[in-house]
C-alpha cells in the first residue's frame, strides 16, 4: 500500500531532474575544477610540476623566464600544486566542463608576458 | 656583495649571512621555505636536505631574510601612507604615551602592559585569532621560546620583554601551517619585523592570515653565550640566576636573589648580537604600532601608531577603557630619553659599519645598502635641484626662546633641528636636538637658543643639485641642510633633511611641498 501511495504523491510533485546544459546547477565553495596559474606570480621553482601525482604539470625553463604547460587530460583535479605553490599563483577554478574529443587539444600552455 | 645571484638562494644565504655570523635565529627562511629544508634549533640554523635535488630554482630564503639587501624598498611601502617622516621615528601617525588600565598587567610587564593589553582586546574581541609572541623558558627565565598565543590565559605567561634572540618567524609559520590561524598578531623586535614585512613583500602565501604587526623598541640583543660568560666574569652571576634585564640609561640586570648591576650600553656593546651593533632601527619602523619604555616613568609606554590598522586596534582599546593615554607633550623629559636612545644607536651603527668597511670585514648587505647609493639613485638625485625636493614651510625659532620652551617645541612637532630666525627675518643660526639635550634640565630655563645654536651655517642655494646636497650631509655629517637665497645668504627659503633625500628615492612621483 506504501509503495501507490508514494507513486501517487511522486506523479504530482515537481521532477527532480536538471535539464542539463539548458540548466545548470552551481558548484559548491572550494570545488575543485581546472587550475588556472597566474604568472606575474609564478617564480619558476617547478614544485607544481614536481608534486604533481599524474604529471599532468611541465615547466619549461626555469626561474622568472619559466613556462607552464598544464595537460588537463591527465589532470586529476587533486590541488596539490595550487597547494605547494609558495606565492599562491595557482587557483583552482570552479571550471569542469572540460572534456574533449582530441588529447591534443586539452592542453593549456601559460607563457609569460615580454 | 654578491654578483649574481645563484640559482638556488641557500648558497648565497649561507655566504652572506650565515657564514659571517649575521643570523638572528628569527627562522623567516624556515617559515618561507617550500619545501622545509631549513630548521633553526637552539643557537643554529640548521640545512636539513640539499634543496635543490626538490626545486629548479628559488630564491626564498635570501629574500625574506632581514638582512639582505632584497626588496628592502618594497617592505617600506607598507608604512609610507603616514603624514608623518621624522629622522629617528620613520613614518607615523601619532605619538602617544598610554599605559594599561589593569594595573596587575603594568606590574607584571614592568612597564605600560600596552603590548599585553592589545592582544588581550584583540583575541577577546575576535580582531586577531593568536598572536605570535615569546615567552621566557623556566630554567633559563632570560632565554626566549617564541609561543602562539590562541587564548588569553597563554598571553599572560609571555608578558615582559627580554633582550634575546627569539625564532618568531618560524612560530608564525607554524601558527599558520599546524594551527591553520588565520588572523595572527605578531609581536617582535624590529629585526623580527622586517622579515615579516618581507615575507609580505614576497608576496608569501603564508601572509595571507598576519593581521597585525606589534613593533618593541630595541637597542640591542645579546648573544647569549657571550654574554653570559661577560656577567660570570664580571660579576660571577651565573644564566639562570638572571631574572630580568631592564634598560633606562643603562642596562640593569636583576638576579633572582635580587641584587642588581648597572652596566653602560657602551660596557656591553661588545656582547650584543653581530648585526644589532650595525642596526639603526631602534623604534621598529615598519611596524604597525612599536611600543617601548617610557623612562623616567615606569608604568608608561611610548606607543607609535604608523598605519590605519594600528590605529583602528589602539582606538577601539582606548574607547573600551583596556588603556589609557596621556599626550607626550606633557612629558618632555621623556621624549629627550626617548630620542637620545634613537639617535645613540644610529651613532653606533654608522659608526660601526665604516669602521667594518675601513677595515674590510664583512658587512650584512641590508646595512651595506643603508649608506650608499645605488647608480641609479645616483643619476636620479643629480637630474634634482635643491629647489625641487626641499620643504618650504620651515619651522623656526627666535634667538630668544629659552632651551625648555625649544624642548617643548621639539615634544610636540618631532622635528631634530630648528632654524633660528631674527625678527628682521634673517637667519642666524640653527639649534639641534644634541644641543639641548646637552644643556643640564636645571639651566634649561635660563639657557637662550642663541647661545646653543651654530652659527656655522652649511647652506646650499636652490639650483644646487640634489646630489651635490647628499653629499654635502654625508661628509659633514649633518642631518639637515638649508637652502638659502643666493643674493641674500641670510634669507631661509627651505630645508631639506637626510630623510628627505632618502624619500625622494623612494617615491620621486610624491615630492612633499
Amino acid at each position: 500500500m506504501a509503495i501507490i501511495r508514494e507513486a501517487l504523491k511522486q506523479l504530482f510533485s515537481r521532477p527532480a531532474t536538471v535539464k542539463y546544459p539548458f540548466e545548470r546547477l552551481a558548484v559548491p565553495e572550494g570545488f575543485r575544477g581546472r587550475p588556472v596559474w597566474g604568472m606575474q606570480r609564478c617564480i619558476g621553482c617547478g614544485l607544481c610540476s614536481r608534486v604533481c601525482p599524474s604529471g599532468a604539470i611541465e615547466m619549461i625553463g626555469k626561474g622568472m623566464e619559466a613556462e607552464i604547460t598544464h595537460y588537463v587530460d591527465r589532470c586529476m583535479f587533486c590541488g596539490q600544486c595550487a597547494e605547494s605553490c609558495p606565492r599562491n599563483a595557482i587557483t583552482m577554478t570552479k571550471e569542469f566542463e572540460l572534456a574533449d574529443y582530441s588529447r591534443e587539444k586539452m592542453v593549456y600552455e601559460y607563457k609569460r608576458i615580454t | 656583495m654578491v654578483a649574481s645571484r645563484e640559482l638556488i638562494a641557500y648558497n648565497d644565504l649561507k655566504k652572506s649571512i650565515i657564514e659571517p655570523g649575521f643570523c638572528i635565529l628569527c627562522g623567516a627562511c624556515e617559515a618561507a621555505c617550500p619545501v622545509h629544508a631549513l630548521k633553526v634549533e637552539r643557537d643554529t640554523l640548521h640545512y636539513l636536505f640539499d634543496c635543490s635535488k626538490h626545486l629548479e630554482f628559488c630564491p626564498i630564503c635570501y629574500d625574506v631574510c632581514p638582512f639582505t639587501e632584497a626588496l628592502l624598498l618594497e617592505t617600506l611601502s607598507f608604512v609610507t601612507d603616514a603624514p608623518y617622516r621624522r629622522e629617528s621615528m620613520g613614518y607615523y601617525r601619532r605619538i602617544v604615551l598610554a599605559q594599561a588600565t589593569d594595573e596587575k598587567l603594568r606590574e607584571l610587564s614592568h612597564s605600560g602592559g600596552i603590548v599585553t593589553a592589545l592582544l588581550l582586546y584583540g583575541i577577546k574581541t575576535d580582531f586577531i585569532d593568536s598572536a605570535v609572541v615569546s615567552e621566557s623558558e623556566e630554567e633559563v627565565p632570560i632565554r626566549l621560546r617564541p609561543s602562539i598565543g590562541l587564548v588569553p590565559d597563554d598571553l599572560l605567561s609571555t608578558v615582559d620583554y627580554k633582550h634575546f634572540p627569539s625564532a618568531v618567524a618560524t612560530a608564525f609559520g607554524k601558527a599558520v601551517h599546524e594551527y591553520g590561524k588565520a588572523e595572527i598578531a605578531f609581536v617582535g623586535t624590529p629585526c623580527h619585523v622586517r622579515a615579516i614585512r618581507k615575507l609580505e613583500a614576497w608576496e608569501h602565501k603564508i601572509i595571507d592570515s598576519l593581521k597585525i604587526v606589534i613593533g618593541l623598541m630595541c637597542l640591542w640583543s645579546f648573544s647569549y653565550p657571550e654574554l653570559t660568560k661577560f656577567l660570570k666574569e664580571h660579576s660571577n652571576i651565573e644564566a639562570n640566576e638572571i631574572k630580568r634585564i631592564d634598560l633606562d640609561k643603562k642596562y640593569r640586570i636583576l638576579t633572582a636573589d635580587n641584587r642588581e648591576i648597572a652596566i653602560s650600553p657602551h660596557e656591553v656593546r661588545e656582547h650584543t648580537l653581530n648585526n644589532c651593533r650595525m642596526c639603526q632601527d631602534f623604534t621598529a619602523e615598519l611596524a604597525d604600532i612599536s611600543v617601548g619604555g617610557a623612562h623616567p616613568l615606569s608604568d608608561w609606554s611610548i606607543v607609535i601608531i604608523r598605519t590605519e590598522i594600528g590605529e583602528k586596534l589602539f582606538d577601539e582599546a582606548v574607547k573600551a577603557g583596556v588603556l589609557r593615554v596621556k599626550n607626550i607633550e606633557e612629558e618632555p623629559e621623556v621624549y629627550k630619553h626617548f630620542v637620545e636612545m634613537a639617535v645613540l644607536k644610529r651613532r653606533y651603527a654608522i659608526n660601526e659599519i665604516e669602521k667594518r668597511k675601513s677595515d674590510n670585514k664583512p658587512i650584512p648587505p641590508a646595512f651595506a645598502r643603508a649608506v650608499e647609493l645605488l647608480p641609479r639613485e645616483e643619476s636620479l638625485l643629480s637630474m634634482l635641484t635643491a629647489g625641487q625636493i626641499m620643504t618650504r614651510d620651515v619651522m623656526t625659532i627666535t634667538p630668544e626662546t629659552t632651551v625648555e620652551e625649544l624642548l617643548s617645541i621639539m615634544t610636540r612637532h618631532h622635528h631634530m633641528g630648528y632654524p633660528i630666525v631674527n625678527e628682521k627675518g634673517e637667519l642666524i643660526g640653527i639649534v639641534t636636538f644634541e644641543d639641548v639635550s646637552k644643556v643640564p634640565a636645571s639651566k634649561r630655563s635660563q639657557t637662550l637658543a642663541k647661545e646653543i645654536a651654530h652659527k656655522k651655517l652649511v647652506t646650499v642655494n636652490t639650483d644646487t643639485s640634489a646630489m651635490e646636497v647628499y653629499e654635502k650631509m654625508d661628509k659633514r655629517k649633518i642631518g639637515r641642510i638649508l637652502v638659502v637665497d643666493k643674493e641674500n645668504p641670510k634669507k631661509l627659503l627651505g630645508i631639506i633633511t637626510k630623510t628627505d633625500i632618502l624619500h625622494v628615492l623612494r617615491w620621486p612621483m610624491k615630492r612633499k611641498r
